[in-house]
């Protein structure tokens, strides 16, 4: 008898990983390799689809050879290389985790790129209209961050559970609303009216110093690195980290971790098992939001120093192609964070360095999102193939 | 009022809400056909980017009747992509649609760059020929073709064996290939047109609305459509009625003036309008039964 197959949710885990605690290590390593499978051949496909790109729009084996060292020297070996990495990757682990929070419970939320937009909109208000000193300054800031994300998640939240609206469309929409508010706000109220002449943007006035998060770059050098002092990485890169610590903790070892992830996995089981399925998708969502209102704070507190029109910056659509990659873990959004930033780095090598135009490194990212949903299908029917034939072998 | 009522309902609107309605329209269409046929298909967003900017192109390099077909070609070429990895890999069709997406972000970028030399934007483009109707002014061929198109597409869906195939395939797909249809081959057939009404509608808008490509000029129209799709209730009629409501929204960004609304919330309407739609119909309408399930072709029961 063949149980009918249905896809798993998007976050998730193969059945099999429940299965996998409870065999030896040996069988644990094999399984830890077929899932590391499926990324290393996504990246192969995506190099391989990368370069074809280059070879027939340049016609000219040498600005390939020309890009791929760019991609050594400028994107890893380069002095500040790994500073801007870890800037870039900023953003892009706390967008990763407000997607594969709702990527647990089932949920899409495609609205991260609206929600991190009106996030940095209130973390510059709080930091521009607001004086206090440092230590009360800057934890409001970024709770004013949290709570904007937030806000834009409660409409597309409230629709889902209270409307059965599909989150899909809900969220996009609202990232069109957002920039409606954006561009009223910052070309009228929120306008920093000192600024003059042609170079004059639609922007707010500076944050206070005393909103703004200090670099990275002394603590990195005294450690042995040798950055440059103007190299973007700030202290909210150890946020990430540590926020992505905790998202792997809450996920996996509390109770509202469990009911998240059962709720992901078969939402027709929560309600039998006691789980308020409604509640849980309404909190999924909203602390979804809530993190996605911190990826635009690396931008607005660290490098910029106010808010500006062109605040959406694709973050959030990259943060859905690192969930995916990094399979809804911690560990794994941070390598995926870590991997996109990357591409970013060699992108702006390529721009510089070679003739090719730098975009070849967007239809990589593309090329990975692609071919890692089709490998990670693949492995995922092999292993279950595996345990069936393992299953009969037993019986 | 009478100046509330000419931003409302006056001849220019009605004009500019009939070229708005056409490519949401053809991508409610191709979307009815797809969903009937039991896939999702949320990279219908992606495809009419493609379409806007192959449109553009091929008419830039062989006139503006070959801009649609290329633009179709290339609308059909992206769905390939989603119906293997939907239809045969079965992944997550939701998964896939937001990966299309994602792709159209960054692949007409490149592609502008190589062919127009620049990013965002390509040169203008020859469009075709206009007809005049009295009062409404000058207007796209592809207007009248829209409608041809649209009857056409209730035809085969409700009228012909291959409609009734396909639709199966979405309500029941073990009873229908019980029956003998092909439920593979017919999601295939629903995903493969769902993305050439895609790139006709988004060549549509590069070639006959703007006369050139610009990044971004899409505007989110294919996640219009699929609220669309819902408010029409997965039926031709139903998306005709519901592309006509937001083509009309999105003319009023056009015309609609109100001095105590700021214009950039006037410029939100129709993503305004799709949310409240959505808050109150969703509930309220039928989507095919197997739609977004993964099928597997001669597996036992």
């Amino acid at each position: 008898m063949k149980v009918e197959e249905r896809p798993p949710a998007p976050g998730a885990e193969p059945p099999t990983e429940a299965v996998a605690s409870r065999v030896g290590w040996a069988e644990r390593a094999s399984q830890l390799g077929l899932q590391l499978l499926a990324p290393a051949i996504s990246l192969l496909i995506s190099a391989v689809v990368g370069a074809l790109v280059i070879l027939i729009v340049q016609r000219n084996v040498g600005d390939l050879a020309d890009v791929a060292s760019t991609m050594w020297d400028y994107g890893l070996a380069n002095r500040s290389a790994f500073a801007f990495i870890f800037g870039r990757a900023t953003p892009f682990i706390f967008a990763g985790i407000a997607v594969a929070i709702a990527f647990k419970a089932g949920l899409f939320n495609i609205g991260v790129e609206g929600q991190y937009a009106i996030g940095a909109l209130t973390a510059a208000i709080v930091g521009t209209k607001l004086s206090a000193p440092t230590v009360i300054h800057l934890p409001l800031t970024i709770l004013a961050g949290m709570a904007g994300g937030l806000a834009w998640a409660l409409i597309p939240a409230l629709l889902k559970v209270y409307r059965g609206a599909h989150e899909v469309i809900s969220t996009i929409m609202m990232n069109y609303v957002a920039n409606g508010l954006l561009l009223y706000l910052l070309s009228g109220p929120l306008k920093d009216t000192t600024q003059v002449g042609a170079i004059a943007q639609q922007r707010t006035v500076p944050v206070e110093d005393t909103a703004k998060v200090g670099s990275m770059v002394p603590f990195f050098n005294s450690i042995g690195f040798n950055f440059r002092g103007s190299s973007p990485v700030t202290w909210l890169f150890l946020l990430a980290l540590v926020a992505a610590a905790v998202y792997a903790f809450v996920v996996r070892r509390t109770r509202f971790g469990f009911e998240l992830r059962v709720l992901g996995i078969n939402p027709r089981a929560a309600e039998p098992a006691g789980i308020r399925s409604n509640a849980m998708m309404m909190k999924a969502m909203l602390l979804s939001g809530a993190v996605a209102g911190l990826a635009g704070l690396q931008d607005l507190l660290g490098f910029d120093g106010y808010m500006k029109l062109d605040y959406v910056r694709g973050y959030g659509f990259t943060a859905i192609a690192i969930a995916l990659l990094g399979r809804n873990t911690g560990i794994g959004i941070v390598a995926g964070a870590l991997l996109f930033s990357y591409l970013d780095r060699a992108s702006s090598g390529i721009g510089l360095n070679t003739g090719v135009p730098k975009e070849v490194t967007i239809i990589m990212g593309g090329v990975i999102i692609l071919t890692i949903v089709v490998a990670y299908e693949l492995v995922r029917r092999a292993t279950a193939r595996r345990q069936l034939k393992e299953a009969h072998e037993r019986a | 009022m009478p100046e509330i009522v000419g931003q409302l309902i006056g001849f220019a609107v009605i004009a500019s809400a009939i070229r708005a309605f056409v490519p949401l329209f053809l991508a409610t269409l191709g979307a009815v056909f797809n969903e009937r046929s039991g896939v999702v298909n949320i990279g219908i967003d992606g495809m009419m980017i493609f379409g806007t900017w192959f449109g553009a192109w091929g008419a830039l390099r062989y006139g503006p009747v070959a801009g649609f077909v290329i633009a179709i070609l290339a609308g059909t070429a992206v769905a390939l992509l989603h119906a293997i990895v939907t239809v045969t890999f079965r992944v997550d069709h939701i998964i896939s649609g937001v990966a299309i997406n994602i792709l159209a972000l960054g692949i007409p970028r490149f592609l502008s760059i190589v062919a127009f030399g620049q990013g965002t934007q390509s040169p203008a483009v020859e469009q075709l020929p206009r007809f005049s109707l009295p009062r409404l002014g000058e207007m796209s061929p592809i207007v009248p073709l829209t409608l041809v198109l649209g009857v056409a597409a209730w035809f085969v869906l409700n009228r012909t064996v291959f409609g009734l195939r396909l639709r199966s395939a979405g309500e029941n797909p073990r009873a229908a290939e019980s029956l003998g249809v092909r439920v593979v081959a017919m999601r295939y057939a629903g995903v493969l047109l769902s993305g050439a009404f895609a790139g006709l509608a988004g060549a549509y808008i590069s070639i006959e609305l703007v006369g050139q490509y610009n990044e971004g000029m899409n505007q989110g129209r294919g996640f219009i459509a699929l609220a669309a799709l819902i408010l029409g209730n997965w039926t031709v009629g139903g998306a005709a009625l519901a592309s006509l409501l937001f083509g009309w929204t999105e003319a009023l960004t056009v015309f609609l003036r109100v001095s105590w609304i700021n214009n950039a919330f006037i410029q939100t309407l129709p993503y305004i309008v799709t949310l409240i739609v959505l808050a109150l119909f969703f509930r309220r309408v039928r989507p095919p039964k197997a739609v977004g399930q993964a099928y597997e072709a001669g597996a036992p029961i």
